[in-house]
Protein backbone atom coordinates (compact mmCIF):
# COMPACT_ATOMS: atom_id res chain seq x y z
CA UNK A 1 0.00 0.00 0.00
CA UNK A 2 1.42 3.29 -1.03
CA UNK A 3 2.12 5.91 1.89
CA UNK A 4 -0.36 8.11 -0.03
CA UNK A 5 -3.39 5.93 0.21
CA UNK A 6 -2.15 5.54 4.40
CA UNK A 7 -2.51 9.50 4.23
CA UNK A 8 -5.70 10.71 6.98
CA UNK A 9 -5.71 6.74 8.34
CA UNK A 10 -2.59 6.65 9.85
CA UNK A 11 -3.79 8.33 13.54
CA UNK A 12 -6.74 5.70 13.05
CA UNK A 13 -4.90 2.79 12.84
CA UNK A 14 -2.57 4.08 15.43
CA UNK A 15 -5.89 4.50 18.05
CA UNK A 16 -7.04 0.70 16.70
CA UNK A 17 -3.56 -0.69 17.99
CA UNK A 18 -3.77 1.38 21.13
CA UNK A 19 -7.07 -0.01 22.17
CA UNK A 20 -5.50 -3.49 22.33
CA UNK A 21 -2.97 -1.90 25.02
CA UNK A 22 -0.80 0.60 25.28
CA UNK A 23 2.40 0.47 23.56
CA UNK A 24 4.89 2.76 22.41
CA UNK A 25 6.14 4.15 19.23
CA UNK A 26 8.37 0.74 17.80
CA UNK A 27 5.91 -1.77 19.32
CA UNK A 28 2.91 -0.14 17.65
CA UNK A 29 4.77 0.31 14.26
CA UNK A 30 5.17 -3.75 14.50
CA UNK A 31 1.74 -4.41 15.52
CA UNK A 32 0.84 -2.31 12.60
CA UNK A 33 3.42 -4.34 9.87
CA UNK A 34 2.04 -7.62 11.70
CA UNK A 35 -1.38 -7.05 11.12
CA UNK A 36 -1.46 -5.77 8.32
CA UNK A 37 1.27 -8.72 6.99
CA UNK A 38 3.91 -6.42 6.04
CA UNK A 39 1.01 -4.13 3.50
CA UNK A 40 1.47 -0.97 5.98
CA UNK A 41 5.33 -0.37 5.47
CA UNK A 42 5.50 3.68 5.85
CA UNK A 43 9.36 5.39 7.10
CA UNK A 44 9.08 4.37 10.88
CA UNK A 45 9.84 7.77 11.81
CA UNK A 46 6.04 9.04 10.65
CA UNK A 47 4.40 7.32 13.36
CA UNK A 48 5.91 9.68 16.26
CA UNK A 49 4.40 12.97 14.64
CA UNK A 50 1.42 11.13 14.35
CA UNK A 51 1.89 10.14 17.96
CA UNK A 52 1.75 13.78 19.32
CA UNK A 53 -0.79 15.08 17.33
CA UNK A 54 -3.07 12.55 19.03
CA UNK A 55 -1.45 13.45 22.12
CA UNK A 56 -2.11 17.14 21.35
CA UNK A 57 -5.53 16.73 20.47
CA UNK A 58 -6.54 14.73 23.58
CA UNK A 59 -6.96 10.96 22.35
CA UNK A 60 -3.81 9.64 23.77
CA UNK A 61 -1.95 10.23 26.91
CA UNK A 62 1.92 9.63 27.14
CA UNK A 63 4.06 7.89 30.47
CA UNK A 64 7.52 7.48 30.80
CA UNK A 65 9.20 4.45 31.81
CA UNK A 66 12.70 2.98 32.35
CA UNK A 67 13.73 0.36 30.22
CA UNK A 68 17.41 -0.51 29.76
CA UNK A 69 18.42 2.75 31.09
CA UNK A 70 16.45 4.30 28.64
CA UNK A 71 13.25 6.90 28.73
CA UNK A 72 10.73 5.26 26.75
CA UNK A 73 7.43 6.81 26.27
CA UNK A 74 4.52 4.57 26.28
CA UNK A 75 1.20 6.00 25.10
CA UNK A 76 -2.66 5.08 26.08
CA UNK A 77 -5.64 5.39 24.82
CA UNK A 78 -8.06 7.94 26.58
CA UNK A 79 -11.82 8.19 26.45
CA UNK A 80 -12.26 10.74 24.05
CA UNK A 81 -9.62 8.50 21.99
CA UNK A 82 -12.37 5.58 21.94
CA UNK A 83 -14.87 8.01 20.70
CA UNK A 84 -12.28 9.35 18.12
CA UNK A 85 -11.91 5.42 16.91
CA UNK A 86 -15.60 4.25 16.71
CA UNK A 87 -16.19 6.97 14.90
CA UNK A 88 -13.17 6.38 12.17
CA UNK A 89 -14.95 2.80 12.01
CA UNK A 90 -18.22 3.95 10.96
CA UNK A 91 -16.58 6.49 8.69
CA UNK A 92 -14.27 3.90 7.36
CA UNK A 93 -17.01 0.91 7.04
CA UNK A 94 -19.65 3.48 5.33
CA UNK A 95 -17.03 4.78 2.65
CA UNK A 96 -15.56 0.73 2.29
CA UNK A 97 -18.89 -0.10 1.42
CA UNK A 98 -19.42 2.59 -0.90
CA UNK A 99 -16.34 1.95 -3.03
CA UNK A 100 -16.88 -2.01 -3.06
CA UNK A 101 -19.97 -1.46 -4.67
CA UNK A 102 -18.96 0.74 -7.01
CA UNK A 103 -15.42 -1.51 -7.86
CA UNK A 104 -17.25 -4.43 -7.86
CA UNK A 105 -19.44 -3.80 -10.46
CA UNK A 106 -18.09 -5.29 -13.72
CA UNK A 107 -19.83 -4.43 -17.00
CA UNK A 108 -18.84 -7.15 -18.79
CA UNK B 1 30.10 9.43 16.19
CA UNK B 2 27.99 6.95 15.70
CA UNK B 3 25.43 7.04 12.33
CA UNK B 4 22.58 7.08 14.89
CA UNK B 5 23.83 10.01 16.82
CA UNK B 6 24.81 11.36 13.16
CA UNK B 7 21.54 11.43 12.43
CA UNK B 8 20.18 12.64 15.90
CA UNK B 9 22.31 15.57 15.09
CA UNK B 10 21.25 16.44 11.91
CA UNK B 11 17.70 15.71 12.98
CA UNK B 12 17.98 18.25 16.03
CA UNK B 13 19.57 20.63 13.46
CA UNK B 14 16.12 20.75 11.44
CA UNK B 15 13.98 21.23 14.26
CA UNK B 16 12.36 23.99 14.52
CA UNK B 17 10.52 22.91 18.01
CA UNK B 18 11.04 24.39 21.41
CA UNK B 19 13.75 22.97 23.39
CA UNK B 20 11.74 20.77 26.17
CA UNK B 21 9.85 19.46 22.82
CA UNK B 22 13.48 18.68 20.52
CA UNK B 23 14.47 16.75 24.02
CA UNK B 24 11.64 14.67 24.29
CA UNK B 25 11.08 14.06 20.22
CA UNK B 26 15.16 13.57 20.12
CA UNK B 27 14.72 10.85 23.28
CA UNK B 28 11.96 9.18 21.50
CA UNK B 29 13.65 8.51 18.03
CA UNK B 30 16.91 7.32 20.05
CA UNK B 31 15.24 4.79 21.93
CA UNK B 32 13.22 4.08 18.44
CA UNK B 33 16.53 3.11 16.61
CA UNK B 34 18.44 1.61 19.23
CA UNK B 35 15.63 -0.65 19.68
CA UNK B 36 15.71 -1.16 15.87
CA UNK B 37 18.97 -2.07 16.09
CA UNK B 38 19.18 -4.52 18.28
CA UNK B 39 16.26 -6.26 16.80
CA UNK B 40 18.29 -6.28 13.52
CA UNK B 41 21.29 -7.49 15.34
CA UNK B 42 19.73 -10.33 16.65
CA UNK B 43 18.33 -11.63 12.82
CA UNK B 44 22.49 -11.81 11.87
CA UNK B 45 22.93 -7.92 10.50
CA UNK B 46 26.11 -6.45 12.08
CA UNK B 47 26.47 -3.69 14.17
CA UNK B 48 27.40 -0.75 11.42
CA UNK B 49 24.77 -2.91 9.03
CA UNK B 50 22.21 -2.46 11.55
CA UNK B 51 22.45 0.96 12.77
CA UNK B 52 22.80 1.97 8.75
CA UNK B 53 19.60 0.02 8.01
CA UNK B 54 17.25 1.16 10.92
CA UNK B 55 18.14 4.90 10.19
CA UNK B 56 17.00 4.03 6.88
CA UNK B 57 14.14 2.17 7.55
CA UNK B 58 13.45 5.64 10.49
CA UNK B 59 12.95 7.91 7.13
CA UNK B 60 14.57 10.85 5.41
CA UNK B 61 15.30 13.20 7.64
CA UNK B 62 13.78 16.10 5.24
CA UNK B 63 10.58 14.12 5.37
CA UNK B 64 10.03 13.01 9.62
CA UNK B 65 11.43 16.78 10.57
CA UNK B 66 8.91 18.58 8.34
CA UNK B 67 6.16 16.24 10.14
CA UNK B 68 7.62 17.70 13.46
CA UNK B 69 7.54 21.21 12.40
CA UNK B 70 4.51 21.36 10.50
CA UNK B 71 2.88 20.16 13.69
CA UNK B 72 4.35 22.95 15.75
CA UNK B 73 3.62 25.35 13.11
CA UNK B 74 0.43 24.07 13.06
CA UNK B 75 0.00 25.16 17.07
CA UNK B 76 1.59 28.23 16.57
CA UNK B 77 -1.02 29.43 13.84
CA UNK B 78 -3.95 28.75 16.14
CA UNK B 79 -2.06 31.06 18.47
CA UNK B 80 -1.82 34.00 16.04
CA UNK B 81 -5.66 35.20 15.72
CA UNK B 82 -5.89 34.69 19.70
CA UNK B 83 -2.78 37.65 19.75
CA UNK B 84 -4.53 39.65 17.66
CA UNK B 85 -7.91 39.56 19.44
CA UNK B 86 -6.03 40.39 22.67
CA UNK B 87 -4.21 42.59 21.56
CA UNK B 88 -7.10 44.37 19.87
CA UNK B 89 -9.32 44.42 22.48
CA UNK B 90 -6.51 45.51 25.04
CA UNK B 91 -5.56 48.94 22.50
CA UNK B 92 -9.80 49.02 22.76
CA UNK B 93 -9.99 48.75 26.57
CA UNK B 94 -7.06 51.31 26.61
CA UNK B 95 -8.79 54.00 24.53
CA UNK B 96 -11.75 53.63 26.06
CA UNK B 97 -10.38 53.90 29.71
CA UNK B 98 -8.34 57.07 28.63
CA UNK B 99 -11.30 58.83 26.65
CA UNK B 100 -14.21 58.21 28.66
CA UNK B 101 -14.41 60.54 31.46
CA UNK B 102 -12.53 63.60 29.71
CA UNK B 103 -14.66 66.54 29.14
CA UNK B 104 -16.25 66.75 26.50
CA UNK B 105 -14.56 70.25 24.49
CA UNK B 106 -16.26 72.71 22.07
CA UNK B 107 -13.14 73.88 20.71
CA UNK B 108 -12.92 72.38 16.70
CA UNK B 109 -10.04 69.93 15.93
CA UNK B 110 -6.75 72.05 14.55
CA UNK B 111 -5.83 70.16 11.19
CA UNK B 112 -2.68 68.18 12.74
CA UNK B 113 -5.30 66.68 14.70
CA UNK B 114 -8.04 66.37 12.17
CA UNK B 115 -5.24 64.48 9.98
CA UNK B 116 -3.58 62.16 12.89
CA UNK B 117 -7.02 61.15 13.46
CA UNK B 118 -8.38 60.07 9.93
CA UNK B 119 -4.59 58.47 9.68
CA UNK B 120 -5.50 56.41 12.75
CA UNK B 121 -9.33 55.69 11.81
CA UNK B 122 -7.92 54.20 8.39
CA UNK B 123 -5.03 52.26 9.94
CA UNK B 124 -7.79 50.71 12.34
CA UNK B 125 -9.68 49.85 9.12
CA UNK B 126 -7.13 48.08 7.63
CA UNK B 127 -5.74 46.12 11.36
CA UNK B 128 -9.78 45.15 11.28
CA UNK B 129 -9.87 43.85 7.32
CA UNK B 130 -6.26 42.00 8.00
CA UNK B 131 -7.39 40.65 11.14
CA UNK B 132 -10.85 39.30 9.86
CA UNK B 133 -9.02 37.82 7.03
CA UNK B 134 -6.66 35.99 9.68
CA UNK B 135 -9.11 35.20 12.31
CA UNK B 136 -11.68 33.77 9.35
CA UNK B 137 -9.57 31.51 7.78
CA UNK B 138 -8.18 29.98 11.34
CA UNK B 139 -11.09 29.75 12.58
CA UNK B 140 -12.90 27.93 9.32
CA UNK B 141 -10.18 25.41 9.43
CA UNK B 142 -9.54 25.07 13.05
CA UNK B 143 -8.19 21.64 13.16
CA UNK B 144 -6.84 21.15 9.30
CA UNK B 145 -6.11 23.88 7.49
CA UNK B 146 -2.59 24.48 9.13
CA UNK B 147 -1.70 20.99 8.04
CA UNK B 148 -1.40 23.39 5.28
CA UNK B 149 1.98 25.06 5.17
CA UNK B 150 0.32 27.76 2.71
CA UNK B 151 -2.43 28.25 4.66
CA UNK B 152 -0.06 29.03 8.08
CA UNK B 153 1.56 31.55 5.90
CA UNK B 154 -1.83 32.84 4.80
CA UNK B 155 -2.94 33.15 8.42
CA UNK B 156 0.58 34.85 9.97
CA UNK B 157 0.62 37.38 6.76
CA UNK B 158 -2.77 38.35 7.81
CA UNK B 159 -2.18 38.82 11.69
CA UNK B 160 1.23 40.20 11.04
CA UNK B 161 -0.19 43.07 8.24
CA UNK B 162 -3.08 43.57 10.84
CA UNK B 163 -0.94 44.27 13.97
CA UNK B 164 1.30 46.68 11.95
CA UNK B 165 -2.25 48.75 11.13
CA UNK B 166 -2.58 48.62 14.59
CA UNK B 167 0.57 49.67 15.79
CA UNK B 168 0.31 52.92 13.22
CA UNK B 169 -3.18 53.69 14.24
CA UNK B 170 -1.90 53.42 17.56
CA UNK B 171 0.98 56.04 17.11
CA UNK B 172 -1.42 58.16 15.22
CA UNK B 173 -3.75 58.25 17.96
CA UNK B 174 -0.92 58.43 20.65
CA UNK B 175 -0.21 61.78 18.08
CA UNK B 176 -3.45 63.18 18.35
CA UNK B 177 -3.85 62.80 21.73
CA UNK B 178 -0.72 65.22 22.03
CA UNK B 179 -1.99 67.54 20.08
CA UNK B 180 -4.99 67.75 21.70
CA UNK B 181 -3.15 68.28 24.96
CA UNK B 182 -1.66 71.10 23.42
CA UNK B 183 -4.76 73.15 22.26
CA UNK B 184 -5.40 73.71 25.34
CA UNK B 185 -9.13 72.00 26.02
CA UNK B 186 -9.71 70.97 29.49
CA UNK B 187 -8.30 66.93 29.46
CA UNK B 188 -6.18 65.55 31.58
CA UNK B 189 -3.10 65.24 30.09
CA UNK B 190 -1.61 62.52 32.16
CA UNK B 191 -4.60 60.35 31.42
CA UNK B 192 -3.88 61.16 27.86
CA UNK B 193 -0.19 60.83 28.04
CA UNK B 194 -0.28 56.77 29.96
CA UNK B 195 -3.19 56.03 27.43
CA UNK B 196 -1.21 56.79 24.22
CA UNK B 197 1.91 55.04 25.61
CA UNK B 198 -0.32 51.96 27.10
CA UNK B 199 -1.87 51.77 23.72
CA UNK B 200 1.36 51.91 21.28
CA UNK B 201 3.14 49.48 24.02
CA UNK B 202 0.40 46.68 24.01
CA UNK B 203 0.21 47.42 19.77
CA UNK B 204 4.02 46.67 19.60
CA UNK B 205 3.99 43.87 22.05
CA UNK B 206 1.24 41.77 19.57
CA UNK B 207 3.19 42.66 16.68
CA UNK B 208 6.43 41.25 18.13
CA UNK B 209 4.62 38.23 19.42
CA UNK B 210 3.23 37.72 16.59
CA UNK B 211 6.24 37.84 14.08
CA UNK B 212 8.13 35.60 16.60
CA UNK B 213 5.22 32.91 16.21
CA UNK B 214 7.07 29.78 13.95
CA UNK B 215 4.75 28.94 11.82
CA UNK B 216 7.54 27.43 10.02
CA UNK B 217 8.30 26.73 6.11
CA UNK B 218 4.95 27.10 3.96
CA UNK B 219 6.64 23.53 2.15
CA UNK B 220 6.06 21.75 5.28
CA UNK B 221 2.57 20.26 5.24
CA UNK B 222 1.09 16.99 7.36
CA UNK B 223 -0.08 13.72 5.71
CA UNK B 224 -3.74 14.85 6.75
CA UNK B 225 -7.20 14.56 5.15
CA UNK B 226 -8.77 17.83 5.09
CA UNK B 227 -12.61 19.32 5.44
CA UNK B 228 -13.94 22.05 3.43
CA UNK B 229 -13.32 25.44 4.76
CA UNK B 230 -16.47 26.61 6.03
CA UNK B 231 -17.68 29.15 3.73
CA UNK B 232 -19.44 31.62 6.60
CA UNK B 233 -16.28 31.62 8.35
CA UNK B 234 -14.08 32.75 5.94
CA UNK B 235 -15.49 36.07 6.32
CA UNK B 236 -12.47 38.70 5.57
CA UNK B 237 -11.89 36.81 2.21
CA UNK B 238 -15.33 37.11 1.24
CA UNK B 239 -15.49 40.91 2.30
CA UNK B 240 -12.27 41.42 0.02
CA UNK B 241 -13.79 39.58 -2.64
CA UNK B 242 -17.39 41.24 -2.86
CA UNK B 243 -15.61 44.40 -2.76
CA UNK B 244 -13.68 43.37 -5.56
CA UNK B 245 -16.91 42.28 -7.66
CA UNK B 246 -18.74 44.79 -6.63
CA UNK B 247 -17.27 48.38 -5.96
CA UNK B 248 -19.75 50.63 -6.77
CA UNK B 249 -22.60 48.91 -4.35
CA UNK B 250 -19.74 48.80 -1.75
CA UNK B 251 -18.89 52.08 -2.21
CA UNK B 252 -22.46 53.35 -1.78
CA UNK B 253 -23.75 50.72 1.30
CA UNK B 254 -19.80 52.57 2.87
CA UNK B 255 -20.83 56.09 2.15
CA UNK B 256 -24.89 56.24 3.51
CA UNK B 257 -23.41 53.85 6.34
CA UNK B 258 -20.16 56.10 7.59
CA UNK B 259 -22.64 58.92 6.66
CA UNK B 260 -25.03 57.76 9.20
CA UNK B 261 -22.73 56.60 11.84
CA UNK B 262 -21.25 60.67 11.78
CA UNK B 263 -24.70 62.00 11.97
CA UNK B 264 -24.99 59.65 15.05
CA UNK B 265 -22.27 60.75 16.79
CA UNK B 266 -23.12 64.51 16.24
CA UNK B 267 -20.58 65.61 13.91
CA UNK B 268 -22.62 66.66 11.91
CA UNK B 269 -26.65 67.07 12.97
CA UNK B 270 -27.57 66.37 8.80
CA UNK B 271 -27.29 64.18 6.47
CA UNK B 272 -25.81 66.37 3.85
CA UNK B 273 -23.23 67.65 6.28
CA UNK B 274 -22.51 64.51 7.22
CA UNK B 275 -21.88 63.37 3.60
CA UNK B 276 -18.21 64.39 2.68
CA UNK B 277 -17.22 62.22 6.23
CA UNK B 278 -19.04 59.57 4.34
CA UNK B 279 -17.29 59.58 1.20
CA UNK B 280 -14.07 60.20 2.72
CA UNK B 281 -14.78 57.10 4.86
CA UNK B 282 -15.84 55.13 2.08
CA UNK B 283 -13.24 56.14 0.25
CA UNK B 284 -10.84 54.88 2.86
CA UNK B 285 -12.30 51.71 3.24
CA UNK B 286 -12.81 50.82 -0.13
CA UNK B 287 -8.82 51.53 -1.10
CA UNK B 288 -8.00 49.36 1.96
CA UNK B 289 -10.21 46.34 1.15
CA UNK B 290 -8.49 46.65 -2.61
CA UNK B 291 -5.12 47.33 -1.42
CA UNK B 292 -5.46 44.85 1.42
CA UNK B 293 -6.35 42.11 -1.69
CA UNK B 294 -3.90 42.54 -3.90
CA UNK B 295 -0.90 44.51 -2.53
CA UNK B 296 -0.53 42.97 1.01
CA UNK B 297 -1.25 39.50 -0.25
CA UNK B 298 -4.92 38.96 2.03
CA UNK B 299 -6.09 36.84 -0.72
CA UNK B 300 -5.96 33.07 0.07
CA UNK B 301 -2.83 31.42 -2.22
CA UNK B 302 -5.52 29.45 -3.68
CA UNK B 303 -9.79 28.71 -3.47
CA UNK B 304 -11.29 26.31 -1.32
CA UNK B 305 -9.94 22.86 -1.33
CA UNK B 306 -6.50 23.03 -2.97
CA UNK B 307 -5.05 25.24 -0.31
CA UNK B 308 -6.08 22.76 2.17
CA UNK B 309 -4.91 19.65 0.40
CA UNK B 310 -1.79 20.75 -0.98
CA UNK B 311 0.33 17.91 0.97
Amino acid sequence: MSNQQLKGHLEALILATLEIRPAYGYSILESLRTSSAGVFDLPEGTIYPALHRLEDAGLVKSTHEMVDGRQRRVYHLVAAGYGSLEKSRKSWQEFSAAVTNILAVNPA
Amino acid sequence: MSEIEEYLNDLSARLKVGRKKRDEILEEVRDHLLQSVESLSAHESSSMDAESQAVTAFGPLTLIASQFNADAGAKATRRAPIIALTTGASVVAVFLLAVINQPKTTALANLPQQITFFLSVIAFQFALVAGVCGLSRSVATWKTSASSGTGRAYVKRCITVSMIALSIGTATMAANFIFDMHRGTPRSGMVLTVGASSMVLVAVIGLTSVIKLPVNSSSENLDLHSSHPRALFEIGESTINLVRRFPFLSSLFTVLAASAWVMAHAESSTFIGAFPWGIAEAISVIAGFLFLGRTLGLRPPLSGTEVFCSS
